[in-house]
């Protein structure tokens, strides 16, 4: 299955993020935790064609375009963190290892966290998650498209989704001595 | 003797980017927990002709991104200048010049015909700045700074602050700032009288003790994004100096009908051999500076242009364009040609000369600097970003001035070198 | 005169402040301004030096001011 964070060039990775999304939520976590020999067996083939394609297709400046299929309410009953980020933005950077955190501290209680790269060239994307890796999944929005849906007024931006699909809250930016109060709002929303 | 004013890295206002001339967003840093301190060093030579000035400076700016997205930035500079520059008298067709030192304890003398330079003087020069910035809110920043210099003769204290906010999305950003500096002068022999005679040595009747200047600056400014590729920014600044605004060792000879300056009188050798006058300025001045520039990122380079406007109560006009063009050979090597333009009209009191027999003016100049001339820089930069993201850089300009209108005779025009070379590096990282 | 020139400042500003209004990026375009020679003044230790030595040698000095542009991050 997809190594989460890495670029994907075809439309059935979108399955694979779900089947990623779904198999965390039901308290599994990576390739050796899927339920099902076939379900591997797809995300395998899956995995391998993206790669392949990955290669062969993906070009600077092509970056692949997943706002269209974006469906939030393939998430209804979970707490969905979307968090906006570019790789020219510094607080992004900072970020990271927080939601890596949060992921792991609220991962198994129907918690999920999904990043949304704003980037125009993939490759300057897939260099920050080298050097600042994301133990979520990517959804890449070259075009702005998804952005403009959720009404992104300033980069890094944070959308907090509660399990009937409405925006509980959001906030814009990144601040280190904030985060008990982002952590805060989570605990909140997964106990509703 | 030369730079009354000591700007430092703090530049009044001219004051860039988010803090300190810069210290701010250009700690663009990859960060965990800590920050790291951005050190930025800079070696710089700057060298005229024929045994002009000369300034060797090493410079240094530490840059720090603190917990609440604050930033700290400190500069250090320190300069030693040495070399001669021109007095402010006339060359002399047919006779030698015998000038008394600023001292007072001996003399020099220029033949005829040369460019009288006075290069008594040797000096260096320590300034030290510290600013700090703060979020206000979520659009706002505010930043406030101290600058220091001391020097031989000169002393500069200096506080300033600013205030930025912006609008629509981050789009326009407005800022608002002031500076002031009081400054005091102790020069080398006493301040001297205005319009009042050089005279010999040891003998400082002309003479007074130190003084002092104050200098505020005003500044609102507006920073607009047009598109993904491009920015303009426009300022206003008003800036108003009181106080002592002379230049001590400057000095304007006297004339007699032929245009050779006029012998003092008494036994030869008569020290100072003819008359000079100290200068005499306003006590106060006035500017007021439009500034504009834009920024253009192309797909592989970067063009900056600005444009300067300055006009001030002493009838000086100012014309500065300035063009940088920033071209990314590849993600670590850029190189950076630089063309500058500069053309200046002379102060109401600015004169070669006096002439023998008519009253004397209430204010009277014979300092370039506060001549007609143009100015062109041309140079380039070149700089690589190493692995380790420290980055290197050197550049090489020559600096051109050619006296005009009032002062196409006699001119001590400049023929400059700039040298410079900088390092970076994060420490902590 | 004093009137025309007051309301002639008040109408520019206005149609300056509207006109601002309507140019500019969204915040997830932001990707070349946040380049570090995208920045105002992105060289302050050399814009430091050259202010020192044209300070020194011309009658002009400042006029160079502040913030804006940049990554326009929070």
């Amino acid at each position: 299955m997809i190594v989460s964070g890495k670029p994907c060039a075809l439309d059935g990775c979108i399955a694979d993020v779900q089947q990623h999304i779904d198999g965390l939520s039901n308290g599994e976590r990576g390739m050796n935790h899927h339920r099902g020999i076939n379900r591997v067996r797809t995300s395998w083939v899956t995995g391998a064609i993206c790669l392949i394609l990955i290669g062969l297709g993906t070009q600077p400046g092509h970056a692949q375009d997943h706002a269209a299929q974006f469906d939030l309410s393939k998430y209804q009953g979970k707490i969905v963190w979307l968090d906006f980020w570019a790789s020219w933005c510094v607080p992004c950077r900072r970020s990271f290892p927080w939601l890596n955190q949060v992921l792991a501290q609220y991962g198994d209680k129907d918690f999920i966290v999904i990043g949304v790269n704003v980037d125009k060239d993939p490759e300057l994307a897939s260099e920050f998650l080298t050097e600042t890796p994301a133990d979520f999944p990517i959804i890449y929005d070259p075009d702005g498209k998804l952005a403009t849906q959720f009404g992104v007024v300033g980069m890094p931006s944070s959308f907090l989704i509660g399990r009937d699909g409405q925006i509980i809250t959001d906030h814009v930016g990144f601040k280190r001595h904030l985060t008990t109060e982002y952590e805060a709002s989570i605990e909140q929303a997964l106990a509703q | 003797m030369q730079l009354k004013k000591k700007l430092n890295l703090r530049t009044s206002l001219a004051a860039a980017t988010c803090s300190l001339l810069g210290a701010s967003p250009v700690a663009k840093v990859l960060a965990e927990e800590a920050t790291p301190w951005v050190i930025d060093t800079a070696a710089l030579y700057y060298g005229e002709q024929d045994g002009r000035v000369q300034d060797i400076s090493a410079n240094f700016l530490a840059n720090k991104e603190l917990r609440y997205g604050q930033f700290l930035n400190l500069s250090l500079a320190i300069d030693t200048l040495t070399g001669a520059t021109p007095n402010g008298a006339k060359p002399a067709t047919n006779t030698a010049q015998t000038f008394t030192t600023p001292s007072g304890n001996s003399s020099f003398t220029t033949p005829a015909g040369d460019l009288p330079l006075d290069d008594t003087f040797h000096d260096t020069r320590v300034a030290l700045g510290v600013s700090w910035q703060q979020p206000v809110g979520d659009v706002s920043t505010l930043d406030i700074g101290t600058t220091l210099s001391k020097e031989f003769d000169y002393q500069h204290i200096g506080i300033n602050a600013s205030f930025s906010r912006d609008f629509f999305q981050r789009n326009t950003t407005v800022t608002a700032g002031f500076a002031f500096a009081s400054d005091s002068i102790d020069p080398e022999g006493g301040a001297p009288i205005p319009l009042a005679p050089m005279r010999g040595i040891d003998d400082d009747t002309s003479k007074l003790g130190d003084d002092d200047k104050e200098i505020i600056d005003l500044l609102i400014g507006v920073t607009q994004v047009i598109n993904r590729r491009m920015l303009v920014q426009l300022n206003y600044t008003y800036s108003d100096a009181s106080g002592y605004l002379n230049d001590p060792y400057k000095i304007v000879s006297v004339l007699d009908a032929t245009g050779e300056p006029v012998p003092t009188i008494g036994p030869a050798p008569q020290i100072p051999s003819h008359q000079f006058l100290y200068e005499s300025r306003p006590d106060s001045r006035t500017k007021h500076s439009i500034f504009a520039k834009t920024k253009y990122r192309f797909d592989n380079s970067t063009l900056s242009a600005s444009y300067r406007y300055m006009t001030d109560d002493w009838e000086i006009d100012s014309h500065t364009f300035d063009f940088r063009y920033r071209w990314d050979m590849n993600r670590y090597n850029y190189i950076e040609p630089h063309l500058r333009f500069y053309t200046q009209s002379a102060a109401d009191f600015y004169t070669l000369a006096l002439n023998d027999g008519t009253p004397l003016p209430q204010y009277a100049s014979a300092d370039y600097r506060l001549g007609e001339f143009d100015g062109i820089t041309i140079g380039a930069k070149y700089g690589h970003q190493m692995k380790n993201g420290d980055e290197w850089s050197t550049r090489l300009e020559y600096y051109t001035t050619t006296g005009k209108g009032v002062s196409s005779t006699d001119y001590p025009d400049l023929d400059a070198i700039i040298f410079q070379v900088s390092y970076r590096l994060k420490i902590g990282d | 005169m004093y009137r025309v020139i007051c309301i002639t400042t008040l109408l520019l500003g206005n149609a300056l402040l509207t006109g601002c209004a309507n140019l500019g990026v969204d915040p997830w375009d932001r990707d070349l301004l946040a380049r570090p020679d995208m920045e105002m003044v992105s060289d302050p230790m050399e814009a430091g030096l050259d202010a020192h030595i044209y300070f020194s040698k011309e009658a002009s000095s400042g006029g160079e001011g502040f913030a804006g542009g940049g990554c326009g991050c929070n």
